[in-house]
């Protein structure tokens, strides 16, 4: 369908056309389209994408709007929220604080009328090459999206939380969130974005990419937990530019789609930034998760941390790649990695591969990765106590998941991601 | 409830296909304590996890009845809820579960649906126990197991006895490695449950848990079977003669 010229023309007048957007973005958008055949899928080691046919799924023409169903909307609980329905903003909420502190929360298109500068300077900027297929298909394609801006020495309390509900059928089998974040010098944010969709039998393309900039001094907390159906193909990229003595927080919780692969990357660009990220993926069925976390420390006095705990079960299978680049220059910069994963089944495969590339000396770097067998022993155990099986396996997974899940901040967002491994242990 | 009675009949186990347990015959009661002594290797712990359905094990011949029930045929967490329960030798760890969360998951797990314990009813009965076992209340936050010392960890299985209240309590060398106060401490646990409804099968290397824990029943296992019970003399002439005694009077009987 990428190679088809009317498609191109279809989407052009489709989607784009609706667009209320500056000349510039709209130019920006079509040097993607109109070059795709120069991007690849990611090549992944574990994953034949190939066999996926991904080129085939039908990219969605026009976002049609869908209702949110209201269980998911009531599940929302802060006065600061944004709810997409297929990419739509169909419900916005600005807590007092917010607006009295001057948050500003917009759709792209919006923003690149009123916010030009910033979204030039972010959009697309912070990792900018080279892209893959999904992210040039994200670029060029994206909906509404949502810009986030918190001005200079704000600090918002509330969490902006983000609700993303995806609605397939035959005419949507494509979606492309993105969100770009600009927090301001000495701001603070947490915001927290929920995926999920309807369960459409199809085959179809989710593509999604988050970029944060983080100037100086400034605190983000970003969360995220995607419970999207597991027919879906989902990409995600996630970048985030770190500036002096500012901090990014990512909390990462990866549990639905049929095959996921997720880059994602924080450059710590200046003296005294830091960068952490946990995720916690759960597998089922026979989904294929695929993540590439990667931490690079262009300055000195810089600190990382990635943490990543994951659960496999039925015929599932990841690889879990942590990337701690330590540049030249980087010196008394602070590194480290610890990754776990837990096989409830004997045809489930985990790899854990942790990379430490350093090239400056007088740094800290560590890393550990260690994936195993749920312990029958243990099991044996809990069930000597009348524990069913499947009691004694919960409980089980959430002491294994307890020590990073339980660290996460933020009660909306650890309930989420604990939902989210109840559903899975179920599934 | 009736009084428990636990029947072992001609149990013959395996471990890959190597037999472990020859035909053992073992019957414990309500307001019972039996011993179960014999040295290193002579199929006690089988017994005792073949009790519970310790996978590992498989059973070739003979039956286990719980009141007439047959144990094997249930799943370990049913013969947990039927009223067994195994103190073992080597608890497992399990990281990230508090103990007062496992053991809240376990009684409710017997209660069943619908009838769960009072979080109240629960810390209440679990401040208890854990005074009356001389524990520190610090472990209930603590993760199962998870850094206890061999003592914390008997203690600790002592602890879900108590919490569990089974109707026949298997303890698996939970004298190993106590010292003589913790000793004291564990039988006063395993008394205060003792009556009709509560018999023990207690399986020791010694006999110096036997001064406070006093035997209804010794017997004396070798190489997968019971080959001589007797009351509690039976576990002193032992402590004095030592299982070279045993041996020898099998040799001779069989000559």
């Amino acid at each position: 369908m990428s190679t088809d010229v009317n498609w191109l023309e279809n989407i052009r007048s489709l989607t784009l056309d609706r667009q209320e957007e500056p000349q510039w973005l709209r130019d920006w958008r079509l040097s993607f389209l109109e070059n795709l055949a120069d991007y690849s899928w990611p090549k992944r080691q574990k994953i034949a994408l190939r066999e996926r046919q991904l080129d085939q799924i039908p990219l969605t023409e026009e976002f049609t709007d869908a209702a949110v169903p209201l269980s998911d909307l009531h599940s929302i609980e802060s006065p600061l929220h944004v709810v997409f329905a297929n990419d739509h903003i169909v419900e916005q909420s600005t807590s007092a604080e917010a607006k009295e502190k001057g948050l500003v929360v917009l759709s792209l298109p919006q923003a690149a009328l009123q916010y030009e500068h910033e979204m030039r300077e972010w959009l697309g900027q912070i990792h900018s090459a080279p892209l893959n297929k999904a992210e040039a298909l994200n670029s060029g394609l994206w909906d509404q999206g949502l810009f986030v801006k918190v001005p200079d020495g704000v600090d918002i309390t509330d969490p902006l939380l983000i609700l993303h509900y995806g609605h397939f059928d035959n005419e949507v089998t494509s979606l492309f969130p993105r969100t770009l974040i600009v927090a301001g010098v000495n701001s603070r944010l947490t915001i927290v974005e929920r995926y999920i969709s309807n369960d459409f039998e199809g085959k179809a393309l989710f593509s999604n990419m988050v970029e944060i900039a983080a100037q100086e001094g400034s605190r983000v907390h970003y969360g995220s937990v995607q419970n999207l159906s597991d027919h879906m193909e989902v990409f995600v990229s996630r970048s985030a530019r770190v500036d002096k003595d500012a901090c990014v927080e990512w909390s990462i919780g990866e549990f639905g789609g049929n095959a996921t692969i997720a880059l994602d990357r924080t450059y710590l660009t200046e003296a005294g930034a830091q960068g952490t990220h946990t995720m916690v993926f759960f597998g089922s069925g026979r989904q294929r998760q695929d993540f590439d976390t990667e931490i690079l420390h262009h300055a000195p006095y810089t600190v990382s941390k990635i943490v990543a705990k994951g659960v496999m079960k039925g015929k599932s299978r990841s690889a879990f790649h942590g990337i701690t680049n330590i540049e030249h220059g980087a010196v008394h910069s602070d590194g480290r990695q610890k990754e776990q994963t837990l096989m409830l089944s004997d045809e489930s495969r985990a790899d854990a591969v942790p990379s430490l590339l350093i090239n400056d000396n007088d740094v800290y770097a560590a890393h550990s990765a260690s994936t195993g067998p749920i312990d029958p022993l243990a099991l044996f155990y809990l069930m000597a106590r009348g524990l069913s099986e499947e009691d004694a396996t919960r409980l089980y997974v959430h002491g294994f998941l307890a020590p990073v899940v339980d660290a996460i901040p933020g009660l909306i967002l650890r309930n989420s991601v604990w939902e989210s491994v109840e559903r899975k242990l179920k599934a | 409830m009736p009084t428990p009675v636990l029947e072992i009949k001609d149990l013959h186990v395996n471990i890959d296909d190597k037999p472990i347990l020859k035909g053992v015959n073992l019957t414990v009661k309500g307001g019972e304590i039996h011993a179960v002594m014999g040295p290193n290797g002579t199929g006690k712990t089988s017994l005792a996890q073949t009790l519970l359905g310790h996978p590992r094990y498989q059973v070739t011949g003979g039956e286990v009845l719980l009141d007439g029930q047959n144990v094997l045929e249930m799943k370990t967490d049913a013969r947990a809820k039927s009223g067994l329960f195994l103190a073992m030798q080597y608890p497992s760890e399990i990281s990230g579960v508090s103990t007062a969360n496992f053991l809240r998951t376990a009684i409710n797990a017997k209660r069943g649906e619908g009838n769960q314990i009072p979080l109240k009813e629960f810390r209440d009965k679990l401040d208890d126990q854990m005074r009356y076992l001389d524990m520190d209340p610090k472990f209930a936050n603590r993760y199962v197991n998870e850094g206890f010392s061999g003592g914390e960890k008997k203690r600790n299985e002592i602890l879900q006895m108590l919490m569990l209240e089974p109707r026949i309590a298997i303890l698996d060398e939970i004298d190993s490695g106590l010292d003589i106060d913790a000793i004291k401490v564990v039988a006063k646990g395993v008394q205060s449950l003792m009556g009709p409804e509560f018999g023990v099968l207690l399986i020791t290397h010694y006999q110096r848990i036997l001064s406070y824990l006093k035997p209804d029943v010794v017997h004396i296992m070798i190489d997968g079977r019971i080959v001589k019970s007797g009351d509690f003399r039976l576990a002193e002439e032992l402590e004095v003669k030592g299982y070279e005694w045993v041996r020898n009077e099998l040799l001779n009987q069989v000559q």
